[in-house]
């Protein structure tokens, strides 16, 4: 009786778990479906868009095509795309620079108050771009710095510092004697620095890239802030956000262009975000294995 | 020795230059800022004006407007995520359960997809009347209709629930790794003690991961507090300042208004609040211990 009793209750309590998994499956997964269907769909706006495009009969590339060769509010989504690059790429190799020098330091230099200027400096990490955003637009205007330079300014230390700890760790766990045989042999210290320790902490500077690289790629209040009124200087961010309909909703362009938009975006980044995070937890099991 | 310490100062002044210039001096200068009148009106010749603008905020109630609105938004986020994560990690830890990977890959997408461009579908699917929420989805499951822009309560719900769907991964990932390492013979031993599924959960599964729940609640708080773009792009704040929360309000002023020294006085006080929190996380989590 009493195994039986067991067996009702496993299938009960395992049917209510594959109920629940599968009802927020669907919410996982709806809004990215949605918007993959309008994408390929021509509806022109939300109230044109019918349930049926969501099981789509068929497949229209109108949308892509128009994204990419027509010109979009006196810019267009190519160059706005080209312009995120510019300054994600930009971002991604000073981030990289600067996280392994401050992580150099913090683990082989002998700095007076090493603890205080890092408790310091961490504390920047817990500013997103937004809460510095309005006192840095009225530092930069004043400099004339609300441009691209200004930007990368100003998306650098957030990704760098938290990338200089995870990379004081890493170096952490490179033996100090292989830059002292190195020096030996009459590398200079930064040189010991660029050839030996860069080329052995590789996972941290590319997992450092990227960050900085997405950082940068996906930030939008600060970008919107310095570069809205130049249309042709815009980010790809800025760019969604007004064919979304949010800047200036007259003037938008047709829905599944903005969905168009958000899937040729969305899944390169979606892919990086996914190799971030394998790293990540590498990075972190490599580091725990470490202080053992 | 003293010149290999110069030496070593060589390493940190990039980080510290780019701190001092990129986050002290920028809140120096918004601090003076928010005692003077710079407005799109007096954009050259602003005055000093002294606490005026204090005086704004603290006098006519916007200050515990807001305080309650960030605290509606971070407790409200924070305690439905964390749940939900928790929840379904607990779902997928169970051992006779099939295919968890395949849910786990679906349940994750959500995370993976960027933020912002996830909003912006978002903001898409709650537009009243013509959007997917209110024509397909909540009719379907019987649900009232939601519209943000006149009813509060149904401004929350909306921000709530995208907040949610964006999270959810998150803690889902963090308590399904926190449940795995707890040792599978706590579970068989309490099994031979004839130990219930609840009696388990109370006095196993619970206390193993306090430590977990703690600090992820800590870090997330901060983060929500922080949390600009879904309150900045789905409700834009509304209706009138009900949804506001310091950090997008400041932005607001500043950007939307124009009124840039309010907008100063009012990132004055959101950045205080993110330094008293920055020390309660790094006192609280020993985050530091590790790297210094």
């Amino acid at each position: 009786m009493a195994i039986r009793r067991y067996k009702i209750l496993k299938i009960l309590r395992l049917l209510f778990s594959y109920i629940i998994l599968i009802i927020m499956s669907f919410f996982a997964i709806f809004p990215l479906y949605y918007v993959f269907m309008t994408s390929f769909s021509n509806a022109p706006n939300l109230i044109s868009l019918s349930i049926s495009d969501l099981i789509p009969k068929h497949i229209y590339f109108t949308a892509y095509k128009y994204l990419i060769s027509t010109n979009l509010y006196g810019g267009s989504f190519p160059l706005w795309v080209r312009n995120s690059l510019i300054l994600a790429s930009s971002t991604a190799i000073i981030s990289v620079l600067l996280a392994l020098i401050t992580g150099y330091a913090l683990s082989r230099l002998d700095i007076p108050a090493k603890k205080t200027l890092a408790t310091f400096i961490y504390i920047v990490t817990f500013f997103p771009y937004t809460a510095t955003a309005v006192p840095l637009y009225l530092l930069f205007a004043k400099f004339h710095l609300l441009n691209y330079i200004g930007l990368i300014l100003a998306y650098t230390p957030g990704t760098s510092i938290f990338a200089a700890f995870i990379a004081k760790l890493s170096i952490d766990a490179i033996p100090s004697s292989y830059e002292e045989i190195a020096m030996i042999d009459g590398l200079s210290r930064f040189g010991a620095f660029l050839r030996i320790v860069m080329r052995l902490a590789l996972p941290v500077v590319a997992l450092t890239a990227i960050l900085g690289f997405t950082g940068a790629y996906l930030d939008f209040a600060l970008a919107y802030s310095f570069l809205l009124p130049n249309v042709k200087e815009w980010t790809a961010t800025i760019g969604l956000y007004y064919m979304a309909g949010l800047l200036n909703p007259a003037s938008a362009p047709q829905y599944n262009i903005f969905a168009a938009g958000a899937v040729l975006m969305g899944i390169p980044l979606m892919a990086l975000f996914i190799v971030s995070q394998r790293m990540m937890t590498k990075a972190y099991s490599n580091l725990a294995g470490v202080k053992q | 020795m003293n010149k290999q310490k110069l030496y070593s100062f060589f390493y940190i002044i990039p980080i510290v230059s780019i701190t001092l210039f990129l986050f002290i001096f920028p809140l120096v200068y918004s601090l003076y800022i928010s005692f003077t009148n710079l407005s799109e009106l007096h954009f050259i010749h602003y005055n000093y004006v002294g606490l005026v603008n204090y005086i704004i905020i603290f006098k006519y109630g916007y200050f515990l407007e807001l305080l309650k609105n960030t605290l509606i938004w971070t407790v409200g986020s924070l305690v439905t995520m964390m749940s939900l994560g928790f929840g379904l990690a607990l779902l997928l830890n169970q051992s006779d359960l099939k295919g968890k990977s395949v849910f786990y890959a679906i349940l994750i997408l959500p995370w993976a997809f960027p933020g912002f461009i996830s909003l912006l579908i978002w903001q898409g699917l709650w537009v009243d009347p013509y959007g997917m929420m209110n024509r397909l989805i909540l009719p379907t499951l019987h649900l009232p209709k939601v519209n943000s822009l006149t009813s509060t309560t149904d401004a929350w719900i909306e921000l709530i629930v995208t907040n949610d769907w964006l999270s959810f991964p998150y803690f889902m990932t963090v308590f399904y790794s926190a449940l795995q390492s707890i040792p599978k013979e706590l579970y068989d031993i309490a099994d031979l003690d004839g130990a219930g599924i609840l009696t388990k959960f109370v006095k196993i599964t619970l206390p193993s991961l306090k430590r977990t729940i703690a600090f992820v609640f800590i870090t997330s708080f901060v983060f929500t507090w922080n949390n600009f773009y879904p309150i900045y792009i789905l409700t834009g704040g509304g209706p009138g300042i009900s949804t506001e929360t310091f950090i997008v309000y400041a932005y607001q002023e500043a950007f939307s208004y124009s009124n840039f020294a309010l907008g100063a006085a009012w990132s004055m006080i959101s950045t205080i609040f993110v330094i008293v929190l920055a020390i309660i996380v790094i006192k609280y989590t020993h985050i530091l211990d590790s790297f210094t």
